[in-house]
Parts: structure tokens; C-alpha cells; sequence
């Protein structure tokens, strides 16, 4: 994977946008969105060119270019035709939309850990330490490293569960 | 690390707990893989969100809190107050379930019984109609006490299941009153016939056959002294069968029987100690004993006149005073004295037979009818007994009569009184011979 030259990652990387943003937004709006996400990479990351550096970083663009494309839809008013009037004057400093999605999603996140069982909170409380994997087995006196993944692994899908299915709500 | 193993790796994508090895295999095969790809860009949210700080440290704090439990809610003072009074009601239903039926408190009831007059031939004796009202309107004219009526009251022990012991004293409902035909002679039907009362103060409590009952209480008492005259040394003193009921009135009633003071008995209910109203007595004449008696046929006989003499040993207490002792309860060291009382005047000559069978008079004088007499103080010392000869007569005993020579007369009855600590030793009214009978005090 290291032998992977940039190019060759950014298109693998266009591929996967495409499909991804396509399951969110329609086809056209996903390869669109694929385009301006690789001119930024172009244009802001050109110094990046390792897979683990630029995968996490496309994923970000492509959320924030999503959740940009959702609050311009429904200020375009394609969603519901409202009044004019009756739209308060956004404020481009502040993005109260995120900080209510931000604040939900911590409410939810908290009851779902709290209804976890000991040993996923356990997990979970080191994770959040910044604890990783090699150093959560020893701390817990997993056998193997793979004891671990399968018990993170099960955690986070009990977690997801509580959750709706999805970190974020659900209407969004 | 194949497919499944790197999916495991998503969840330390957010939190950032994949090593870089981690992280390259991971975003590798999302590269490769759009459903990868896709998890991991779900995940991107989270990631946003851990990213921060301060939600790390508040979702931290969320998870060193308690964890709510499920049965947290039954802590709520509401619920264990429920609890509490749910379990206490339970318990004593159960144990209300598994407690037999109460069982009626033994009471005794007073049965008022009505009997003819006494007739020469004695038969059967039949209860005369609505004897109740009679009764209760005896018993009502006094308030708590039974005066002098035609009808006898005769007191008999029952157990029942009627509230009687409990019953407020002065309340007539105490006594149960019936008419009930008299049975017949032998079979066991409970008399009560009321001696006068004591000289010395107290109600007199007397002793009959296992039927007669002369407070109320069916009872046989032991007797409390070492009678040696009237009934074998070592017999008890009143033990007659029903068979022997013909003559089996108790010396007791017979040592009355020519004394017709009106007297008090207590009843069941004052005995019982319950109403604390204060004791209710019944006032019995002598007449009504009498007619008790005659009903019974069997005591008829007790209506002449019988010689008796009662007798009891005095023990001196600590204060100096002389109270009625166990004759059977003697111990060395101990000062007692003889007390007499007869029924009639007449002459008492009492003797002490010491060793050797040599007699010493102790006493030789008239005594008058119910006046007690007392011998001195007598300290026993050591272990052993003394022995006193009682000759009792109408007119003076003639100085042949040799007190040395007493003993049992088979003509004589006696009886003795546990609660009175007094015995009673009457002859035949038609024995021409005094009333004589022996006392062993034995001591150690």
C-alpha cells in the first residue's frame, strides 16, 4: 500500500467518494462533490501523500461538503418553500446548526454509553484517554491483541445500536 | 490482518486509538473496499465530534458516573414503604392463617338450681319451672349478693365457652343461672353447698366429695395436716367414692351444719381477680345450705346435729404473730401452737403423747361454741414428731378416759382444707361417743 503513488490513491479516493456521497446526495451533486474534494487535496494538501494522511483528511471534506450541501438545499428552499421573511439571517461566524447537531449527538452519545455493559465502558473510558489498542490489552489483560479488536469491535456496534444505527441523528 | 480484522479497526478510528500500522492497513483496505470506505466515512462523525477536547471529557465524566441500575428505582422511599407495609400485611395473614381458632377462655359459670324442699322419703328431686327468672331475680334484688330466697343456690364449676371470667365484677352476667333437673345421687352432679365463715376471717373455703363444692371450685384438696383420728395415718383425709356418697358429706359442711350464722362465699368471677370492680360476694344463708342438703338426700342427714371440732397448727412468723401453717410443712426450729374451735360447747381435753407413751395434758377446760382455743407455743426441736390426743364431748369426759388409747373412729368423718390450712373432724349424729382423734406433727 505504501508503493501506492499520490495519484493512484486520489483516484481510488475519487472512486469511493463518488459512492459514497452518492448514497447521500444524488449522483450528479456526488461527482461533483468527488471533484471539488480532490481539487482541494490538489490545491491545499499537495504536500500529503500517503494513503493514512490524505483518506482521513478526504473524509472530512466529503462530510463538511455534504452537511454544506444539506444547509444549501434547505436554504435554497428545495426541501419546504418558506417566507422570506421568516428566515432569520444566518451568521457566518457561528454555525448554530452544527454546535445543536454537535450538542444531540453528545446527549445521545452519553445515554448510550451509559447503558453499556462494564467492560465496554471500561473500553470505551480508555479510548477516550488515548489509550491504544496494544496498550488497552495490557491494561485490561487481554490474551491477544485480536481479544481486543473483537471486544472494541463488539462495543462499538452495541453502541451504534443504542444510537439509532447512526452517530449522527437521524434526520439529518 | 484480513477483511474482518480490519473492519474491527473502525472502532478506533474515531477515538484515535489505531497505531499508524493500524491506521495504514485500515485506510488501505477502505481504499479497496467502498463498504470499508463507507463505515469508515460514517464514523468520520464521531470522529469530528472526539476530536474536541471537551466533549472527551464530558463523555469521560459520563462514564465514571454511576451506572444507573435497573432496580435503582426500588430504593424510592414510596416503593420500600410499600414494601414494608405489603410484607407486614402478608405476615400477619399468615400468621392469622397458620394460629388455631382461639380457643374460648375456661371460664366458670355459676349454675343457679332450684330444688323441692326436703321431703322424708327423698326421691328424685325435679327443678321447678323457670327457676332462671327466680334465680335472677334473687340475685338481682341483692345486686351482686344472693340473699335468702326460696331456691338454693348451688355454685358449680363449668368451663364453658361463655366470657364470664373477664366479665366486670357487679355484672350479673358473670353468673350464669340455670334451671337444670337435679341428677341423681350417684350420678356426678355438682353441689355447692356454702359453709358459714370462719371465725378466724376470710371466706370460708370448705371441701366436699369430688362434686361438692362449697366455693364454686370443683376440686379434691390434699389434706394439709397430719389428721391421725377420723382417717388412717398416711389416707387421705376425704377420699370417698361416689359410692361411699351416701354418707360422704363433708365433715367440713357437717361442722357447720349446726351453726346457721349467714355466711359469704366468693364467687367464680371474684376468684378469677378480673372486672377489678371489687369483690362481689354472694351472701348464702344457712337455711339455703340446709335445703341444699335435703335436696341432695344424701346430706340430709347433715340437718341434725353433728359434734365437730376444727383444728390447725399456728406457726409464729418473724414478726411474732401466729398464722395457720401447713401441718405438713413443719420444720425444726419452727414455734407453733394448736388452735381449736368447736361447733358446739362442751368440754375439749387435749393431750401431748411423749416418748414412753407417757401422756401430758395440755388442755382440760369447757369451750364454747366457735370460740377458738389456742395451746401454748411449742418449739420443735430438732427432727421428729409430736403427737396429740383431742377428745371432744357434750358433757365432762369421766377421768377413766385415758387419752393414750385414742385413735381412729370409723364413726368419724374428716376433712381438711388446703386454702383454709384447717381440718375437720365431726362424729355420727347418732354416736353417742365424743369426738376424739389424734395429731402427729412431724418436723425436721
Amino acid at each position: 500500500m505504501k508503493s501506492l503513488e499520490r495519484d493512484e490513491v486520489l483516484a481510488k479516493l475519487r472512486e469511493r467518494i463518488v459512492l459514497y456521497a452518492a448514497y447521500h446526495v444524488s449522483r450528479d451533486a456526488a461527482e461533483d462533490l468527488a471533484q471539488e474534494v480532490l481539487m482541494l487535496l490538489h490545491e491545499k494538501y499537495a504536500h500529503l501523500d500517503r494513503a493514512e494522511d490524505l483518506l482521513p483528511l478526504s473524509l472530512q471534506i466529503v462530510r463538511f461538503k455534504i452537511m454544506s450541501l444539506r444547509r444549501k438545499a434547505v436554504r435554497r428552499g428545495e426541501y419546504s418553500q418558506v417566507s422570506i421573511t421568516d428566515i432569520p439571517l444566518p451568521d457566518l461566524d457561528s454555525n448554530p446548526l452544527d454546535q445543536v447537531a454537535r450538542k444531540e449527538m453528545m446527549e445521545r452519545l452519553t445515554r448510550a454509553l451509559g447503558q453499556l455493559g462494564g467492560r465496554c465502558r471500561e473500553l470505551m473510558r480508555l479510548k477516550l484517554q488515548g489509550k491504544s489498542f496494544p496498550e488497552i490489552q495490557k491494561i485490561m489483560g487481554a490474551g491477544a491483541i485480536n481479544t481486543v479488536y473483537t471486544w472494541d469491535h463488539r462495543c462499538r456496534k452495541q453502541l451504534l445500536e443504542r444510537m439509532g444505527g447512526d452517530w449522527e441523528s437521524p434526520k439529518r | 490482518m484480513n477483511r474482518e480484522d480490519i473492519e474491527k479497526l473502525l472502532g478506533g478510528y474515531a477515538t484515535g486509538t489505531l497505531t499508524p500500522e493500524e491506521q495504514q492497513a485500515l485506510f488501505a483496505a477502505a481504499l479497496e473496499d467502498q463498504a470499508l470506505f463507507d463505515n469508515l466515512a460514517r464514523e468520520q462523525a464521531l470522529h469530528d465530534l472526539l476530536r474536541d477536547p471537551a466533549a472527551r471529557a464530558n463523555l469521560l465524566a459520563a462514564l465514571d458516573a454511576p451506572r444507573p441500575r435497573p432496580w435503582r428505582w426500588l430504593l424510592q422511599p414510596a416503593v420500600l414503604t410499600g414494601a414494608v407495609a405489603a410484607l407486614a400485611l402478608v405476615t400477619v395473614y399468615v400468621v392469622r392463617e397458620k394460629r388455631p381458632a382461639a380457643r374460648p377462655a375456661a371460664i366458670e359459670t355459676a349454675q343457679v338450681r332450684q330444688f323441692p324442699p326436703p321431703q322424708p322419703a327423698a326421691p328424685e328431686p325435679k327443678p321447678e319451672e323457670n327457676p332462671v327468672k327466680q334465680g335472677e331475680a334473687a340475685h338481682a334484688a341483692s345486686g351482686a349478693a344472693v340473699t335468702a330466697s326460696p331456691v338454693v343456690p348451688l355454685v358449680e364449676r363449668k368451663e364453658t365457652a361463655v366470657k364470664s371470667e373477664n366479665a366486670p365484677a357487679g355484672a350479673p352476667a358473670a353468673v350464669e343461672k340455670r334451671a337444670e333437673p337435679m341428677k341423681d345421687a350417684a350420678a356426678p352432679a355438682p353441689l355447692a353447698a356454702v359453709p358459714p365463715e370462719a371465725p378466724g376471717g376470710g371466706p370460708a373455703t370448705k371441701k366436699t366429695a369430688d362434686t361438692l363444692v362449697i366455693d364454686g371450685s370443683l376440686r379434691k384438696e390434699k389434706a394439709p395436716g397430719g389428721v391421725v383420728g377420723g382417717v388412717a395415718p398416711g389416707e387421705r383425709p376425704f377420699s370417698m367414692t361416689r359410692d361411699d356418697r351416701s354418707a360422704a358429706v363433708s365433715a367440713q359442711v357437717l361442722f357447720y351444719g349446726s351453726a346457721p350464722p349467714v355466711q359469704t362465699v366468693k364467687t367464680a368471677a371474684e376468684r378469677g381477680g378480673a372486672g377489678g370492680a371489687g369483690p362481689r360476694q354472694q351472701q348464702v344463708t344457712q337455711q339455703q345450705v340446709y335445703q341444699a342438703l335435703a335436696a341432695n338426700q344424701v346430706a340430709a342427714k347433715a340437718l341434725t346435729q353433728y359434734l365437730g371440732v376444727k383444728w390447725s397448727v399456728l406457726r409464729m412468723q418473724p414478726d411474732g404473730d401466729f398464722t395457720a401453717a401447713d401441718a405438713n410443712d413443719l420444720h425444726a426450729g419452727d414455734t407453733v401452737k394448736l388452735r381449736f374451735e368447736t361447733n358446739e360447747a362442751g368440754y375439749l381435753r387435749i393431750a401431748e403423747r411423749q416418748p414412753g407413751n407417757v401422756i401430758r395434758t395440755v388442755s382440760d377446760q369447757p369451750v364454747e361454741r366457735q370460740q377458738p382455743f389456742e395451746t401454748a407455743p411449742v418449739r420443735l426441736e430438732g427432727s421428729g414428731s409430736r403427737e396429740f390426743a383431742v377428745l371432744f364431748s357434750r358433757q365432762p369426759q369421766a377421768a377413766s378416759d385415758r387419752l393414750d388409747t385414742i385413735s381412729a373412729r370409723a364413726d368419724q368423718e374428716s376433712s381438711a382444707d388446703t386454702k383454709e390450712r384447717a381440718n375437720y373432724v365431726v362424729g355420727r349424729a347418732d354416736s353417742p361417743q365424743p369426738v376424739s382423734f389424734n395429731i402427729r406433727l412431724s418436723y425436721r
